[in-house]
């Protein structure tokens, strides 16, 4: 879609949302993106249904009401189509890309897989299989590990917040095929689902009717439960044997709490802004705060980020890094802690950010928004959808990037001190081969001693 | 300032023998500018192995009129601009992104870099450690560190194909700025850069001209042709695991084709990538269906071909159990053995053609992708076309030439070299079915090689 237009967006009969963020007249584009995004996330789903909607991934493409496993393949092999769900904390997406000549195709078949599902059983038996598989490798390597556990750590034990981002194992080996088809419909509810048309194609409205006009889906009836921060030890720690052929690394991920940036009643523009601009300050670039000095001044860590996180009604900032030797976690996590205070710092005070690094930041922070392929189809999708699914206005990346600018350099110390003020909430994971460093590295932070090691 | 014709690609030779490429993409207000060195880690010797990486690092701690690494990071960061580098074998790859009306800041700084550094002594005393952190990081996973291991075998011999593109632990340990700064002089020379800009503006050839003229010129050493087989049969690395779900992982080469530089000789290269999408592109290929209907045989299963100058690499990927990795790789091989016997139907090459021209349609659609896209033809020495004319070059590639690279790999397939992971209990060092490393990759070779004898309706 040309970068400066909003996509139109229609409801069907039976509820759902269709976006079009079309660009069929550009011969330029070859591609086009179809993109369903359902407002059920994993913090949506009971402990058991979040192994389901891991499992949902591989199986969703075993076969139809119409189709058997085999020929359904094959038909997306045909087209060169790519599918990818992608389940999230608050969103579940699937999107499906392929070359624009083969747009009635792909529309035709995700209509089929969405709405005329089959529950084989022994397609199930094989796709638990390999989701285990799949999840073995991922607790293999640390930095899927800590990515993986984090929320665990982050969020009150016992909340759908405080889970491994691929839900409950145990609902992996156990799924029956009725689940599946329960979960689907679920997941599947027209009404609260959107299609997101991008790229070298449109279809008529009759077009996606016919696809998807039938769908009934069931609502979700999950009460809604604000996130809640944890209060239990404020440290998780893996420490793996290595061989002897491996250099120690550490791996870490830590979380701050702020005030949430967006709530049930909207987005708070102002705020949001200014904690993006903060990260461009920390993490835009490699002149940015903590690359600049942890890494390039000081050598302590071969990668080193922050970005904003957290799910409607709780914010956080994440730092997460890893190094070599184990050591230098200490160290370089008492050097983010001061980098930390010094940008809390009121203008003028030592160490405390200047009006070309605020610029920086603020110039990094837009640049971030407008993202540098976000008008290919495939972006293009998941945006517009993740937006509709929040409830925010459907704007451009150009008009989000420049709401940036409603947010002063006060704002950006003021989010600074935000961040500061969450310091003794601070949660953190840690991957070691050496337990000691763990606890030196939380106390390196400014974590509480006395809250321990779990 | 005139810029070429729109969504074409423009080349030049500069007078100091730097070739400068443009695309000029109108409706983008965003540049990728790229400068490229073909310079890569096989231009190294082994007392070096990992200088073209630490260079890389190097370049980013100073350069005329920017006197450290801050100067010349927040140049680039403060107009949100992104740059970062890469180093391969055959090249070194520094970029910038970042709004058109910037082009001309983010290519002075790039182009700075690399032609007037000033490689601060200090400065090289703690990038060394982030260059050993890196190197840590990938050899501390085992998924990466098979893959990386993977030239020590198939090339080995310690010719310069055998190390990782990221060089050695010991050589970048020991290296010092003058050293890197002597091999930048050897080594670097402007025959062997490439600057491409494309997007929203691009500059005229006379801009980057001046640019680039102080690059010095290097001695014009001539690459070591590469050797295939020097190395061990296989290299293996015990990875303690609990022994209730161990999992084998293999990586397996076979010598491939070169480089194509021209139509002609990239259509025989894309055989090989068609072949790889045969067997086990997709979700309906053999090698696929095979992980589907059998997932506790294989867990995952890939095949994928590199070309270089004068050697090219084919690769499968294999996750099975310790129990199941010789019948794994039997399976797999004896997928690659179908092929060899007969070529292809013609839905199958299709679909993996269409596969291929898919993946080749996103990368246009991403617009700076398309430009990464052409800097990547440029280095390699390919002729500069963009992703809708692979595609035409994909479409000409027939049954038989998919067939015939089959052969060529099951022919050499006494050729084998392979790294993998193999699970043992912390206990034994012995894997679940008892075996040690050894006797593992012995087993495994043994399935590669010979012929089959398993009952094929597995597959």
């Amino acid at each position: 879609m040309s970068a400066g237009r909003r996509p139109q967006s229609t409801v069907l009969a039976n509820g759902l949302t269709v976006l079009d963020a079309s660009d069929a007249s550009n011969p330029d584009v070859e591609t086009v993106s179809l993109t369903l995004t359902m407002k059920t996330g994993m913090r949506h789903l009971s402990d058991h249904e979040t192994g389901l909607l891991t499992l949902l991934g591989e199986y969703f493409v075993r076969g139809t009401q119409l189709t058997d496993t085999d020929t359904l393949l094959t038909r997306i092999d045909d087209i060169g189509a790519e599918i990818r769900m992608v389940p999230s904390t608050e969103f579940t997406r699937v999107v499906f890309t392929a070359r624009r000549q083969h747009a009635s195709e792909l529309l035709e078949l995700l209509g089929e897989l969405v709405a005329k599902p089959s529950f084989d059983a022994q397609e199930l038996e094989d796709v638990k299989v390999l989701t285990q598989s799949s999840i073995y490798r991922l607790e293999a390597n640390a930095r899927a590990w800590v990515q993986s556990h984090s929320d665990e750590v982050y969020w009150r034990a016992g909340t759908p917040d405080s889970r491994p981002s691929y839900g409950d194992v145990n609902a992996i080996s156990n799924a029956q095929p009725g689940e599946m088809a329960a979960l689907h419909e679920r997941i599947f509810n027209p009404a609260q689902m959107s299609l997101t048309v991008a790229g070298g194609a449109s279809f008529s409205e009759d077009q996606i009717g016919r696809a998807l006009g039938g769908l009934a889906g069931t609502p979700l009836t999950r009460k809604h439960v604000d996130p809640k921060w944890s209060t239990a030890k404020p440290l998780k720690a893996r420490v793996r044997p290595i061989s002897s052929v491996e250099e120690p690394m550490v791996t870490v991920a830590a979380a701050i709490p702020i005030p949430a940036l967006r709530t049930e009643a909207g987005v708070d523009v102002v705020r949001s802004s200014a904690h993006q601009i903060l990260q461009g300050v920390l993490s835009g670039g490699m002149s940015a705060r903590l690359f600049f000095q942890v890494r390039e001044r000081n050598g302590l860590v071969y990668h080193i980020s922050s970005s904003l996180g957290g799910r409607t009604g709780a914010s956080y900032v994440q730092i997460f890094s890893w190094m070599t030797p184990p050591d230098n976690g200490p160290k370089a996590l008492a050097l983010v802690a001061d980098i930390l205070r010094q940008v809390a710092g009121d203008e003028g005070s030592p160490g405390a950010m200047s009006k070309e690094e605020l610029a920086m930041g603020r110039e990094q922070a837009k640049a971030a928004v407008l993202g540098e392929d976000s008008d290919a189809p495939e972006r293009e999708g998941p945006r517009y959808g993740v937006r509709w699914a929040s409830g925010l206005e459907l704007i451009t990346p150009q008009e989000a990037s420049d709401r940036i600018d409603l947010a002063g350099d006060d704002d950006v110390r003021a989010a600074a001190r935000e961040v500061l003020a969450g310091m003794d909430r601070m949660r953190m994971i840690v991957n070691s081969p050496e337990r000691a460093v763990t606890q030196k590295m939380f106390d390196a932070l400014g974590g509480d001693r006395s809250r321990g090691v779990a | 300032m005139s810029e070429p014709a729109p969504n074409t690609i423009a080349t030049y030779t500069l007078s100091n023998g730097a070739r400068y490429v443009r695309i000029y993409i109108p409706e983008m207000d965003m540049v990728r500018v790229e400068v490229n060195l073909s310079v890569g880690s096989r231009d190294e010797t082994p007392d070096k192995a990992g200088y073209a990486h630490c260079l890389e690092h190097f370049f980013f701690k100073g350069a005329e009129g920017y006197p450290n690494s801050y100067a010349i990071d927040f140049a680039i960061d403060r107009v949100g601009g992104r740059n970062n580098a890469y180093t391969d074998v055959e090249r070194v790859a520094f970029y910038g992104l970042g709004l058109k009306k910037h082009m001309r800041g983010l290519l002075r700084v790039i182009t700075r870099m690399v032609t007037r550094p000033l490689f601060p002594a200090h400065e090289w005393e703690h990038e060394r450690h982030t260059v050993i952190s890196e190197l840590a990081s990938r050899a501390s996973d085992p998924g990466s560190w098979m893959w990386d291991a993977l030239s020590e075998v198939a090339y080995g011999g310690d010719q310069p194909m055998a190390w990782n593109a990221a060089g050695r632990i010991a050589v970048v340990a020991k290296s010092t700025a003058a050293d890197l700064e002597e091999y930048w002089r050897d080594n670097y020379d402007p025959s062997k850069m490439t600057i491409v800009v494309g997007g929203g503006a691009t500059p005229e050839p006379d801009e980057v001209e001046k640019l680039v003229a102080a690059m010095p010129r290097g001695k014009g050493k001539t690459r070591v042709p590469a050797q295939w087989g020097m190395g061990p049969l296989f290299w293996g690395r015990a990875d303690e695991q609990d022994p209730a779900r161990q999992q084998t992982r293999i990586a397996l080469a076979l010598p491939g084709v070169r480089k194509g530089t021209d139509a002609a000789s990239e259509i025989e290269e894309l055989a090989y990538d068609v072949l790889a999408e045969v067997i086990a592109g997709g979700y309906s290929s053999p090698m696929e269906t095979l992980v589907r209907r059998n997932p506790g045989l294989v867990s995952r299963l890939s095949a994928g071909h590199s070309a270089k100058e004068d050697i090219g690499m084919f690769r499968l990927g294999i996750y099975t159990t310790p129990q199941k990795q010789e019948q794994a790789v039997e399976a797999a091989i004896g997928i690659l053995r179908d092929v060899a016997a007969r070529p292809p139907s013609a839905a199958a090459l299709g679909r993996a053609k269409e596969l291929l021209s898919s993946g080749l349609a996103r990368v246009n659609d991403k617009k700076l992708a398309r430009v990464a896209f052409v800097a990547d033809r440029a280095c390699d020495g390919r002729d500069l076309v963009l992703p809708g004319e692979l595609i035409q070059r994909i479409d000409a590639v027939d049954g038989a030439a998919v067939q015939r690279a089959a052969q060529r790999l099951v022919a050499q397939l006494d050729q084998v070299r392979f790294t993998f992971v193999h699970p043992v209990d912390p206990k034994t060092g012995r894997s679940a079915t008892g075996q040690t490393v050894d006797e593992a990759g012995a087993a495994i070779r043994a399935a590669a090689i010979t012929p089959p004898q398993l009952d094929r309706s597995i597959a």
